[in-house]
């Protein structure tokens, strides 16, 4: 039986040549985890969509320069971090969008989560964490991924995404510390 | 805060993902670290934390706007979806043989094509570069016929007039010379049309024959056909019909009338 990875490849073959159904194929494997992953970095599922819009031009449009060194899933991936980041960059230029962002992260997490202070608490603090903590954890826990798929994602070494997440959860405890008292 | 290297592998420590060689080396320095127990349970407590989290579904509509607009976008869901399904079928197929198969068909495909449009345009050839019979032949057999009866009516009269007999039918002669010079002009049209300058030639002289004949009143007749004996003696047009005749009686084309 083929693996993922291996359909993949195929799809992506076909795509090259201009197979839209093909690509269509690998849009409907993929839509709902960039979408889930792009709320994860930015906490709000309209931008995550809009975002996730663009991811998809994006790996429609460089899907010619794909080698297939890397999984697809990886590839993907990494145009998916390297987007946020770009997004949450540009956000963070102007005071009054960072404002805006904190704001409805804040109420949507309020709304969603009011019952749990620390998971709010949490969110919160994932947030303020360092660019390359934020990415390590949450592929880490909220996806589920391991260290050495998190290193070919992140383009760096095991023991660098172990520390990233090590001195992340670090920072967190002590945030969540702060908060809570 | 004191720093061990160890610190970074809680995570994996915890989910139980160190090789075994590394998970005994890992115990074995917990036993002995100070510092790495304390900071294991205060990682161990945030793991928790993180583990649990759950996050929200996103809202139906705006899952839906979502996926429809990655289709339309991406010109996914295009017009006519099931004719590019069936091109994508045929032309994006994995299998190598099934492709070759498809190959050959087409080209035989195209060579049927080019076959049938090959043999049309020969017939087509054929259509304009076999011409009909008449032009082959620079006269119908109708007129052939004709010019056939035409000569052997001329020779009749001929012969009629070089009869020396005093029972000659001179009246018979000039209601068929009457009849004979309306089909002259016909006769000498198909002429022209052959060009054949020996029957032109003939023509001319019938013509002026039969035109006497014709004219002539009743009185004058016998006085008229014994001046046109020298003619046609001279002239030796009872030889040249003959010949005419017999040119058209055994060749199928004037076109080999002697020239």
């Amino acid at each position: 039986m083929a693996s993922q990875n291996d359909q993949d490849l195929l799809l992506v073959q076909k795509a090259k040549t201009g197979n839209s159904r093909a690509f269509g194929h690998l849009v409907e494997i993929y839509q709902d985890r960039v979408l889930a992953l792009v709320y994860d970095f930015v906490g709000d599922y309209d931008t995550a969509k809009d975002i996730a819009q663009d991811i998809f031009m994006k790996i429609f449009l460089n899907l010619s320069n794909f080698a297939g060194q890397a999984k697809f899933s990886t590839w993907i991936y990494r145009i998916v971090v390297n987007t946020c980041i770009d997004y949450k960059r540009k956000s963070q230029r102007s005071p009054l969008k960072r404002i805006a962002n904190t704001v409805s992260f804040d109420r949507q997490k309020q709304s969603q989560r009011a019952n749990s202070r620390e998971a709010l608490n949490l969110d919160f603090a994932i947030n303020n964490l360092s660019d390359q903590q934020r990415i390590a954890i949450i592929l880490r826990y909220y996806h589920g991924m391991k260290i050495a798929q998190i290193a070919r994602i992140m383009e760096c070494g095991t023991n660098t995404v172990r520390t990233h997440i090590f001195r992340g959860i670090e920072k967190l405890r002590k945030s969540i510390k702060t908060i809570n008292e | 805060m004191n720093k061990c290297n160890f610190e970074i592998y809680f995570d994996e420590y915890i989910r139980g993902e160190l090789a075994p060689d590394e998970d005994i080396q890992f115990i074995q320095h917990l036993e002995s670290c100070k510092t790495c127990p304390e900071s294991l349970n205060q990682f161990y407590r945030l793991h928790g934390y993180l583990s649990d989290r759950t996050r929200p579904d996103p809202p139906a509509t705006l899952l839906k706007t979502y996926h429809n607009n990655l289709k339309t976008g991406l010109l996914i869901n295009r017009p006519f979806r099931f004719v590019t399904i069936i091109l994508d079928k045929l032309f994006y197929t994995p299998s190598r043989w099934v492709r070759l198969v498809e190959v050959v068909v087409l080209l035989a495909i195209g060579f049927g094509i080019g076959l049938i449009y090959w043999n049309g345009a020969k017939e087509a050839d054929n259509i304009v570069f076999d011409p009909p019979e008449y032009f082959a032949q620079p006269i119908s057999k109708v007129d052939r016929d004709y010019m056939k009866y035409y000569f052997s009516a001329s020779e009749m009269i001929l012969l009629e007039m070089m009869n020396d007999d005093e029972e000659i039918e001179l009246f018979l002669t000039r209601e068929v010379a009457q009849k004979l010079l309306v089909k002259t002009f016909l006769v000498h049209e198909l002429a022209l049309k052959i060009n054949e300058p020996d029957v032109l030639r003939f023509l001319g002289k019938m013509e002026l024959i039969l035109i006497e004949l014709t004219n002539a009143s009743d009185e004058e007749l016998p006085e008229r056909i014994k001046a046109m004996k020298e003619v046609i003696v001279d002239q030796r047009m009872l030889d040249e019909v003959r010949e005419l005749h017999k040119i058209l009686k055994n060749s199928g084309s004037p076109g080999n009338l002697p020239g």
